[in-house]
């Protein structure tokens, strides 16, 4: 009885916390991305079978040193290790150190993706077959674009890493080349609250200009 | 990778600045707990749920009080009832211990104020909170576990909701 109470209250607080806006954060968005044992915006993100999303070392401290059963602290569900998905988004996949909420206590590297196999290419095969997965997945897919459209793109800025390093604007500077035609689209770095909601952004953007350009070129 | 390398040539920079700025283990402990209820704390004042409230003490985030109205339709409708909340250091993975401070006249309550409610013992999560916890003893006020009592008497005397509103009323003494 009481715990139906809890699981039913939890849903109402659940959804609360998704439309009320973050004190950090002005972005009314931010709380879809927090994790749900920190309330912080999710560092090292995973997200359970069951869709909720954690930060990896939060999760695992909970699996591993208080959950009676393995389960999912919102829903319950049963939490199997090797069904975790983590979530890449760009250039964060450094471990950051401050991530880890307990210094003294060896939390493992956060679970790799499961990648299931490349569609069968049609026609050219100008793609190579990694993952976006990961830091070295999106490089190769960039450097395979800057080869399309060179002319779109100064060979200096590409690679100049503390560029791509500091706050990467290349998915908007690309999309300004293809819709407005012109190649100066770099938008101005994003302040450092929006930093972390634009990585987000940006693994859609470059899913989505993937997706255009599959189009495209198939 | 020339891409790979710069991205990298710029963390070890962060992550020795945040090695040297960092305490003890123990205290950075601590300050994930202060964080969660910092933001906790942001989240109740602004959810402005009715019937229930909560306030850190004074100097000590991690000592709370908090306030339920019994519920309409209840036979505590009308009742405030002040309780404490103490947070352990491994919190949320550990729940609060939670305390009614009011005396309350209730099955699952016993004389010391001690709550018997599932999810503030083994069945807790560290997804619930503050608010959660509150609405859930809220709830628990109105629909009592009989079956497993800390208070024989007030399980007995449920079944007669006049009787107990009686009851209820008698023994409600404010807090000061
Ligand atoms: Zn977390
Ligand atoms: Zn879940």
């Amino acid at each position: 009885m009481a715990s139906g109470v809890g699981e039913s209250i939890t849903s109402s607080s659940t959804q609360f916390q998704s439309s009320s806006a973050s004190s950090s954060n002005a972005n009314n968005d931010a709380g879809s991305f927090e994790c749900n044992i920190c309330f912080e915006l999710a560092q090292d993100p995973i997200v359970t079978l069951c869709g909720h999303l954690y930060c990896w070392p939060c999760l695992y401290e909970w699996l591993h040193r208080h959950s009676r059963s393995q389960e999912c602290p919102v829903c319950k569900a049963l939490i199997q290790k090797d069904k975790l998905v983590p979530l890449y988004g760009r250039g964060k996949t450094t471990k950051d150190p401050r991530s880890n909420p307990m210094p003294g206590f060896n939390i493992p590297n956060r679970p790799a993706g499961q990648r299931p196999e490349t569609a069968p290419s049609r026609g050219s095969n100008h793609f190579p077959h990694h993952g976006f997965g990961s830091m070295a997945g999106s490089f190769t897919f960039s450097a395979a674009m800057s080869s399309f459209i060179p002319e779109f793109f100064s060979v200096n800025g590409f690679t100049n890493g503390a560029r791509f390093g500091a706050a990467t604007n290349f998915p908007f500077g690309f999309s300004n080349s293809i819709h407005g035609g012109h190649a100066h689209g770099f938008v101005h770095p994003p302040t450092h609250g929006q930093q972390a909601d634009s990585y987000l952004k940006m693994l859609f953007l470059m899913i989505g200009v993937f997706v255009i350009l599959t189009l495209i070129w198939a | 990778m020339p891409t790979n390398q710069g991205f990298q040539d710029n963390t070890p920079a962060v992550i020795m600045s945040s090695k040297q700025s960092l305490p003890a283990p123990k205290s950075v402990d601590t300050q994930s707990v202060l964080k969660r209820l910092q933001s906790e704390l942001m989240c109740l004042m602004m959810s402005g749920d009715p019937g229930i409230s909560a306030f850190p003490e004074e100097e000590n985030i991690m000592s709370w009080k908090g306030t339920i109205l019994g519920s309409t339709e209840t036979v505590f409708e009308g009742m405030e009832y002040k309780l404490s909340l103490s947070f352990p250091t491994d919190y949320p993975f550990k729940p609060p211990k939670v305390k009614f401070e009011t005396a309350c006249f209730h099955p699952n309550v016993d004389a010391f104020g001690n709550i018997c409610l599932d999810i503030l013992q083994d069945q807790w999560s560290s997804a619930y909170d503050v608010r959660t916890i509150l609405l859930s003893i809220q709830s628990l006020l109105g629909e009592p576990n009989i079956s497993s009592p800390l208070n024989t008497q007030a399980a007995a005397l449920w079944s007669n909701q006049e009787e107990y509103r009686k009851m209820v009323l008698k023994l409600f003494k404010p807090a000061s």
